[in-house]
């Protein structure tokens, strides 16, 4: 030290060395984080928020998805390879041209076996909040592993998948482009749910009518949809989708029918969303309900007005007359909105799943 | 010196990189940021899905969409949260904080599960709220129209009211009250009213049931410790991010210290390397003096060995490097091939042995074993040597040990002793006639002393025999007179015959010059015997005065018999010059060197005896402060080349015997050391040589220089 005293130029070389050590200290973290709660600070506008004030409002399309990668999960929606036996696809029982459901009481899986749950549609599936009909999964990307690796469905894993999916170069040159990461279990749900995503079906008529269009629906429906509130469907059916937001018990008012299946088919599967073993459902949205038929998650209501019926009988107390399910059904059907351009324009491949097959299998299973 | 200051260097700037680097390692900035982005978004979606469980509870909310996006938002966020916060080494297992995100995690999922159970509840209460209040007027039209009838229906839909909005004990027990009033009244007039009231009462009942539920679920959720656990986990991070900056804090000092320390190390080492490169410089530099003054010693000495070298090289003397086993050559001069006549390369294939035919190795390494003795540095010999031609020679041969090119040898230096035996002769010539001259000078004195007597005793028979014959003559003209008696007539005749027989005449005629020749001769002997004692005589350490025309005359007369049949000696001599002083002896010895070259110099360049006679002139002439003593001859005069060389010692063109080639390095010696004068010369060939010996005649003192001293130095 005395040396550097003594001699300026050490000193120099101090003061230097101080300066640029210094130089390199200034925090970066305070800078982040100041540009942190800046972040935070610009909140998003809310999408839609003119029709906040409605229980149900209009649909609106799906934004910023991934045309390749839409592309990319319809192929795969049709792809049986998901599948053990290559036999089921998603879209074997998400028909694309039906609502996106099989038409069946229960879904029906590989070698024909029958499974538990009446099949969800696919359409507007991106708006619940929940998946499954117990919700057990929040999201769509979550959700096709289920079927997947479910045995009375397409009883396969994702090693076998990711397997027979190489093997098609062409897929994986696709993936490869739509994917940094290539082909993966990740890439193959996140490629399904993005397609999933753009199933949204716009311009149904209830949707018009709300967005002014006052004749779009019948005074009938019209009728109905002022029923639908005044009973109290919309307490659970409401929002976007007219449902999928919420659980809700199976039985508010009086103990449905078939309970046994209920529990029977919750066993091992109800997820801790459900505070005890009960029959307790997501609401389902009634968007296009009228194509969807069965309905409840066993199937249980063939047709749509007995569905209102049992509604009204178990969840409101009620019971309703056939002119009130008639206008309700009339508004249920006027949420029926259009298929998206992405499931009506097919790939030439996916027409093969002819419905009269499926129809085949059904009859089998109906008639063993 | 500079490696280690290339690592300090090195070190330096490692230690600057690091110094660098070191702000974007302390990462715990960035996690701090990242976390605390994490929480504020956490936050936010909390407080957004309180205000949507506020909005639905108050029934701002047309739907629950909006309860939904907000849930969907929470999970995301604690979701992202934990993934986030979970990465941070803070919360990593094992850590005391990470229950704390373990509890903010549960909470949240506690949240949403309530959350949606409040909505299921929510939207059943307000199913049932709707069907109290509806069937509740149904009901009256149904009813009995009793004035306690409707005023309880009006009570349990206030009652149902109230506890709905209020949801507290207080107004559940009143409308539980109020429920089981009714469902009283239902029961004991069941029959009179209508379906309304049992839908009433179902609704009323759902109400009792879940509204108290969902009382229960808004004080979980209101209460939910999602912002004091929230808080915890933002205390833990800002905890860990002031430990980790403190600790950044602390190591960058001491990397700061580090670097300061490095940098006084690198200064002091720096400043003593400086000033000890500065002592070497100036070692350096003396050093360099000393190398230049080295090498131009060693320049000075190896041009000196060079020359050594050269001389030792070109030396006429043999000088051979041998091995000391074998006595093989290993290097030889050119002296060495000059004389033994062999080649270089032939001499280095031979050995000591070749040289010598009758030495054996054996008696070799006899011979030189002396120098394996301490102190003895050289063996010396002499021995016959064969030449390539056959002919053999005598040498002294001088025996070294050295090392050469690493190895012990012997160096041999050999003399050809040749000329040195040619010398010795000379000297034992010139030492004969030394003492033949001694023996003539003593012989000399022995003459005189008889010449004394014979000279006169000559001179008394001379003066005998004139009177001896004046007597005769007279007697004989005493007798001539004719009166005489003829007996002495007769006796006249007879005497007269006597006389003639006896040749008197002639006898009186021949006698005196007979006498006057012995006299004459008896005078020469006298004059050479005393001019040999004056020649011979020894001499004096001290110069005197002697008359130098006579010492010319002198040697004229010594050196007659040298000259008398070849020359005619012509004296002109400067009756001006006197008394020298001088070394008369030595002088002398000159003078008589100089006329008998001469004469041998005539003798030489005449072919015949009919050739007429040379002529030696011996001149004196006395100039300012010397005295030039000239001896001239007709000889054969001294070739040009050779005119350099006369007054070497031994230096002689006489055949051998005759000259000893002493006479004029003598002279020089005589003339230039101990008079201090000069012995010049000045010849032509074929015409004649002139000697000029100049005397100074105030001599600076004499050389104490004796000739014999000469001879001697000469000789060794």
């Amino acid at each position: 030290m005395i040396i550097l005293v003594n001699d300026h130029r050490y000193l120099t070389w101090l003061v230097l060395w101080g300066v640029l050590l210094l130089g390199c200290a200034p925090p970066t973290d305070l800078r982040e984080l100041q540009a942190a709660k800046q972040f935070r600070a610009s909140p998003e506008p809310a999408a839609g928020s003119q029709d906040q004030g409605l229980a149900i409002p209009p649909l609106q399309p799906s934004q910023g998805l991934d045309p390749g990668r839409v592309a990319l999960g319809r192929s795969l929606f049709f792809d049986k390879r998901l599948s053990q036996d290559n036999s089921i696809a998603c879209a074997t029982c998400h028909d694309l041209t039906s609502g996106g459901v099989d038409g069946r009481k229960l879904a029906i899986g590989i070698h024909g076996q029958q499974g538990k749950f009446n099949t969800p549609t696919v359409f507007n599936s991106s708006l619940s909040f929940a998946q499954f009909w117990d919700g057990r999964v929040a999201t769509l990307q979550e959700q096709v592993a289920g079927p997947v690796h479910n045995l009375l469905e397409m009883g396969s894993n994702w090693e076998e998948v990711l397997a027979k999916l190489n093997a098609d170069p062409t897929l994986v040159q696709e993936f490869g482009r739509a994917y940094a990461q290539g082909l993966t279990k990740e890439t193959i749900a996140d490629a399904i749910a993005t397609f999933e995503q753009s199933l949204i079906t716009l311009n149904a008529p209830f949707d018009r009518y709300l967005s002014g269009e006052r004749d779009a629906i019948s005074a009938q429906a019209l009728a109905g949809y002022h029923l639908f509130q005044e009973i109290g469907c919309i307490a659970c059916h409401q929002g976007q989708a007219v449902g999928g937001n919420m659980f809700q018990e199976f039985g508010v008012m009086a103990l449905p029918r078939q309970q046994n299946l209920t529990q029977a088919a919750f066993t091992g599967s109800v997820k801790a969303a459900t505070s005890k073993p009960s029959q307790r459902f997501k609401v389902p949205g009634l968007r296009n309900v009228a194509l969807t038929g069965p309905y409840f998650h066993d199937g249980s209501a063939t047709t749509l007005a007995q569905a209102i019926l049992v509604m009204g009988q178990v969840q409101l107390g009620i019971d309703l007359e056939l002119e009130e399910v008639q206008q309700i059904q009339a508004f249920m059907v006027a949420l029926t909105g259009e298929a998206p351009a992405s499931a009506t324009h097919f790939p030439r491949k996916s027409r093969k799943i002819a419905p009269s097959k499926i129809k085949r299998h059904s009859h089998e299973v109906r008639n063993p | 010196m500079s490696k280690k200051l290339t690592t300090i260097g090195l070190l330096i700037a490692c230690l600057a990189v690091v110094a660098l680097i070191a702000p974007a390692w302390d990462d715990s900035g960035r996690d701090l940021a990242q976390a605390e982005m994490c929480l504020t978004d956490f936050d936010q979606c909390n407080q957004a899905l309180r205000g949507e469980l506020l909005a639905v509870r108050l029934g701002m909310a047309a739907n629950y969409d909006e309860l939904t996006e907000a849930e969907r938002e929470m999970r995301q966020s604690t979701v992202i949260a934990q993934a986030r916060l979970g990465g941070l080494t803070v919360f990593s297992a094992g850590q005391p904080a990470e229950q704390q995100l373990k509890d903010l995690v549960e909470a949240v999922e506690q949240v949403l599960k309530m959350s949606l159970d409040f909505k299921a509840g929510h939207a059943i209460m307000r199913n049932s709220m709707a069907g109290l209040v509806k069937f509740s007027s149904s009901a009256s039209q149904q009813g009995l129209d009793a004035n306690a009838e409707s005023r309880m229906l009006a009570q349990l839909e206030l009652a149902g009211v109230r506890f709905c909005l209020s949801g507290s004990s207080v107004d559940q027990q009143q409308f539980d009250w109020q429920v089981q009033q009714a469902r009283q009244y239902y029961a004991t007039h069941q029959n009179q009213l209508g379906p309304a009231w049992q839908r009433l009462l179902s609704h009323a009942q759902v109400l009792l049931t879940h509204r108290a539920r969902l009382h229960r679920r808004v004080d979980a959720l209101l209460q939910a410790p999602i912002e004091e656990r929230l808080a915890k986990v933002r205390t833990a991070i800002l905890a860990d991010y002031s430990l980790r900056s403190q600790r950044a804090r602390l190591a960058r000092v001491g990397l700061l210290g580090a670097v300061v320390l490095l940098v006084c190390f690198c200064a002091y080492q720096y400043r003593k390397l400086a000033s000890q490169a500065r002592e070497i410089r100036e070692s350096n530099h003396q050093l360099e003096k000393r190398a230049e003054e080295r090498t131009r010693e060693l320049r000075k000495e190896s041009e000196h060995a060079q020359s050594l070298a050269t001389i030792v090289k070109e030396s006429p003397i043999e000088v051979y490097v041998l091995n000391q086993v074998s006595l093989a050559f290993k290097e030889a001069n050119k002296g060495a091939c000059q004389s033994t006549g062999y080649q270089h390369e032939e001499l280095l294939k031979m050995s000591l042995l070749d040289l010598e035919p009758e030495l054996d190795l054996i008696t070799a390494h006899k011979r030189i074993q002396e120098i394996a003795k301490p102190g003895v540095q050289k063996v010396e010999y002499e021995a016959k040597h064969r030449r390539a031609d056959g002919t053999e020679y005598d040498v002294q041969v001088t025996l070294y040990a050295a090392v050469h090119t690493g190895t012990p040898v012997y160096v041999a230096f050999i003399i050809d002793q040749t000329d040195r035996n040619r010398l010795e002769q000379r000297l034992a010539q010139a030492q004969k006639l030394e003492s033949i001259g001694q023996l003539a000078a003593g012989v000399a004195h022995e003459i005189n002393s008889p010449m004394q007597f014979i000279g006169t005793n000559v001179e008394f028979l001379r003066k005998a025999v004139k009177r001896m014959f004046g007597v005769i003559e007279d007697l004989q003209a005493l007798l001539s007179d004719s009166k005489l008696s003829p007996e002495l007539q007769q006796r006249c005749e007879a005497m007269e015959t006597l006389l003639h027989d006896a040749r008197f005449d002639h006898l009186k005629e021949q006698t005196p010059s007979a006498l006057e020749d012995c006299q004459e001769g008896v005078n020469r002997v006298v004059e050479i015997v005393r001019a040999m004692k004056q020649f011979s005589h020894p001499g004096t350490n001290q110069m005197q005065p002697a008359p130098l025309n006579d010492l010319v005359s002198g040697a004229k007369v010594v050196s007659k018999n040298r000259w008398k049949f070849f020359a005619q000696v012509e004296l002109d001599l400067d009756p001006e010059v006197g008394v020298v002083p001088c070394f008369a002896a030595e002088l002398n010895q000159v003078l008589l060197n100089l006329v008998v070259n001469a004469a041998d110099a005539i003798a030489d360049s005449r072919t015949s005896e009919s050739d007429p006679l040379g002529t030696i002139w011996l001149r004196t002439r006395l100039l300012d402060d010397a005295v030039v003593i000239e001896c001239e001859d007709t000889g054969c005069g001294i070739p040009e080349q050779l005119q350099n060389r006369i007054f070497d010692p031994f230096f002689t063109t006489k055949e051998v015997g005759k000259g000893t080639g002493q006479g004029l390095a003598i002279s020089h010696n005589i003339v230039v050391n101990r008079h201090g004068g000069e012995l010049l010369v000045d010849s032509e060939p074929g015409v004649g040589t002139t000697f000029r010996v100049i005397l100074p005649l105030r001599p600076a003192a004499p050389v104490q220089q004796e000739q014999e001293e000469t001879a001697t130095a000469v000789l060794a």
